[in-house]
Order: C-alpha cells, then structure tokens, then sequence
C-alpha cells in the first residue's frame, strides 16, 4: 500500500521518473538491437533488420539519452548516492546503446554498398 | 508553469465551490492568454477580485489553494493530436521509412502528463499553527514550517540583456507555480509580490541574493537570535541604496 501511495502522488524523488523511464526505453533498444544482431551475422535475414525504422530508433534514442541526462542533473542535485549512481549508469547504458547502434549501422551501410 | 485554477475543480467539485474564488467563469479561458498579455494587470484584476489571489481565505489566518497543473491540459492537446495523426494515418510512411513511432511516442508521453498531472494539489497556509500543508489528492506531500514558502522574483535574460522578470511561488517540496510569466516591469511586479506576500503573511524575496528588497516575516527558529545575519547586514549597509527603499 505503501508503494502504491507513492505512485499516486508521484513522490518519487524528482526526476527519478525520468531515468526510470529512459531504462525502459534502454531496454526496448536493447531488445532490437539483439534482434537485429541475431539477423545479421547469424541468420543472414537482412530483410528482418529494423532498417525501416531507422529514423524512429535514432529519435527514441536521443530522446531516451536527453532523458537520462535530466534524470542524473536532477539526482546530482540530491545527496543520495543511490540515486546518483542509478541515474548515471542509466545514462551510460543508452550513450552505450547509442554507439552500438551507430556502429552496427555503418557495417551495414558497408555490406549494402554497391560497387561497379 | 501556469495552472489550471479551479476551472477544473469547479466541474468536479459543486459542493465546494462556494470556497473558491469569484468570476471563475472566464478563469477557464485565462490560462490560455497568461502567458501573452501584459499579465501583471491581469493578475493585478485578480487581486481587485479576490485579495488572497490565488488562495482563497477559509477561516481567518488560514489559506486554502487548490490546482490541477496546467499540463493537463497540453497533455490533453497532445493526446488529441497524436490520436488524430495515427486515426488519419498521415504520418505512417514516409520515403519507405515507417515512421508510426512518433505519434506512439506522443500518445505515450501524453498520457503521462495527463496522469501525473489529474490528481488535484492542495496547498494549505495555516497561520494559526504556523505550518503550511501541500497534499496530492489527499495525500500528504509535506508538511513544515511556514518560512519555508515564499513569493520571489526570478530573472531571465535575452540575448539582448533585457531583463525578464517572473512572479514566482514557491516552496520547499512544493511546485512552484508562476503567478505573472516573464514582464519587464520590474515595479509593477515588485509591488504585486509584496502585496501577495504581505496579504499571506509569507515571505518574499527579490530576484538578487543580497538584496533590500527582501521582506522576511518568518525566520527559522535558531536564526532568530544568531548574531551573523546583523553582522551581514550591517557589512551591506549602503545608505542610498536603502533611504529609497523603505517601504514596509
């Protein structure tokens, strides 16, 4: 009941939402990556990449990074160490997320190139 | 941040209404146009209304506030439009990239806002036991001592170093809610905080951290007797600065 009070009046500390939230989006980022690693060096399947979702990704992604960085400014304002370190490993893990992404673009911007 | 004042609580609340303060009819539409006309006369009519703009006076010395926040009703405007673009599918596909996330996004951070933002705020200011009470939908958000609330003046700046002056209440826990938005009429507002502050009996502060212009009325407890805020102030002293401010 307790937790439930707190969700109802949103009495987290301020900005935790929004590192909770840029966790979530982290996972779901991660979970197509996954995926797409999967398709692309195991089974081959490039039609099954996320390819058509390219500008979307991108934009989730920066989205989630801006609000990771907000969360860790907010919990750099407090004096919880707890805090602190859940909001700055949240906003590694989607700059980490970032570059894994970019990077398995490029190698398959490399594959799909065409030589004549 | 601007709020939605009593317009929604007056659909909700009929039993209540009395308490709330008068010509609520038109408050409704007020939330649109505070932040584009000269707002300081806007809220200067409010005060002619009610005295104790924005709390409304339940007892003698004690001051009730009720508000819902105002992005409720963006997130409403952004819930509509999103639920809108994907009902129309004009934005599902564009040059072979499917782009349906976006309005998904938008209906998602939309229904947030409209959640955290749909349960009513009470701010109480109980001058009889010297505390002020902020709860969410009946719960207690916090509870303290009343010279932690306060009416101030915060400065933006342009690009051009004009100065923009916001009316500001706040608090600690509370969320500060902005009386007037961004005026360059640093007397007009001045004054208007001093009267608000002075009508709550809470305290205000100037936009500068050193300043004059600050009416304290509330002290923390040990401060009360600690020689160093003298001390401080009589380091300040500068006689011209303070002969053409001695107002309260």
């Amino acid at each position: 009941m307790r937790w439930r009070d707190r969700v109802t009046v949103l009495f987290f500390p301020p900005g935790m939402m929004l590192s909770v939230a840029a966790l979530m989006l982290f996972f779901l980022h991660m979970c197509i990556f996954i995926s797409d690693v999967y398709n692309f060096c195991i089974t081959h399947r490039y039609d099954r990449m996320s390819s058509q979702y390219t500008v979307v990704l991108m934009f989730s992604q920066v989205i989630s990074i801006c609000w990771a960085a907000i969360g860790a400014l907010y919990a750099q304002m407090t004096k919880n160490k707890c805090l602190h370190c859940f909001a700055m490993s949240t906003l590694m893990l989607n700059g980490a997320m970032f570059f894994n992404r970019l990077s398995l673009d490029f190698l398959a911007i490399q594959y799909r190139e065409e030589f004549y | 941040m601007n709020w939605a004042v009593q317009g929604f609580s007056n659909g909700i609340l009929k039993g209540q209404a009395r308490h709330l303060p008068t010509a609520s009819g038109y408050k409704y539409f007020g939330l649109w146009a505070l932040g584009l006309f000269c707002t300081e006369r806007h809220l200067a009519r409010r005060l002619k209304n009610n005295s104790f703009y924005p709390f409304t006076q339940t007892l003698p010395n004690v001051f009730v506030l009720e508000y819902y926040l105002d992005t409720l009703w963006k997130g409403m405007l952004l819930f509509v439009v999103c639920i809108v673009l994907v009902s129309f599918g004009s934005l599902r596909e564009v040059q072979k990239q499917k782009t349906w996330g976006f309005p998904a996004y938008g209906v998602g951070v939309s229904l947030w806002l409209i959640i955290s933002s749909l349960p009513r705020r009470r701010l109480v200011l109980n001058h009889i036991s010297g505390l002020y009470h902020f709860s969410i939908q009946g719960r207690t958000v916090c509870q303290g001592p009343m010279h932690l609330v306060y009416v101030r003046l915060a400065l933006t700046s342009d690009a051009y170093r004009r100065c923009f002056f916001q009316l500001v209440l706040g608090g600690y826990k509370l969320e500060p809610l902005v009386l007037v938005q961004l005026s360059e009429h640093y007397e007009q507002m001045e004054y208007l905080g001093r009267h608000i502050a002075r009508k709550l009996n809470i305290n205000y502060f100037d936009y500068l951290t050193m300043s004059y212009r600050h009416v304290v009325r509330h002290w923390p407890l040990r401060t009360v007797n600690s020689p160093n805020i003298v001390v401080r102030k009589k380091n300040m002293y500068k006689p011209s600065l303070f002969q053409s401010h001695t107002e309260e």
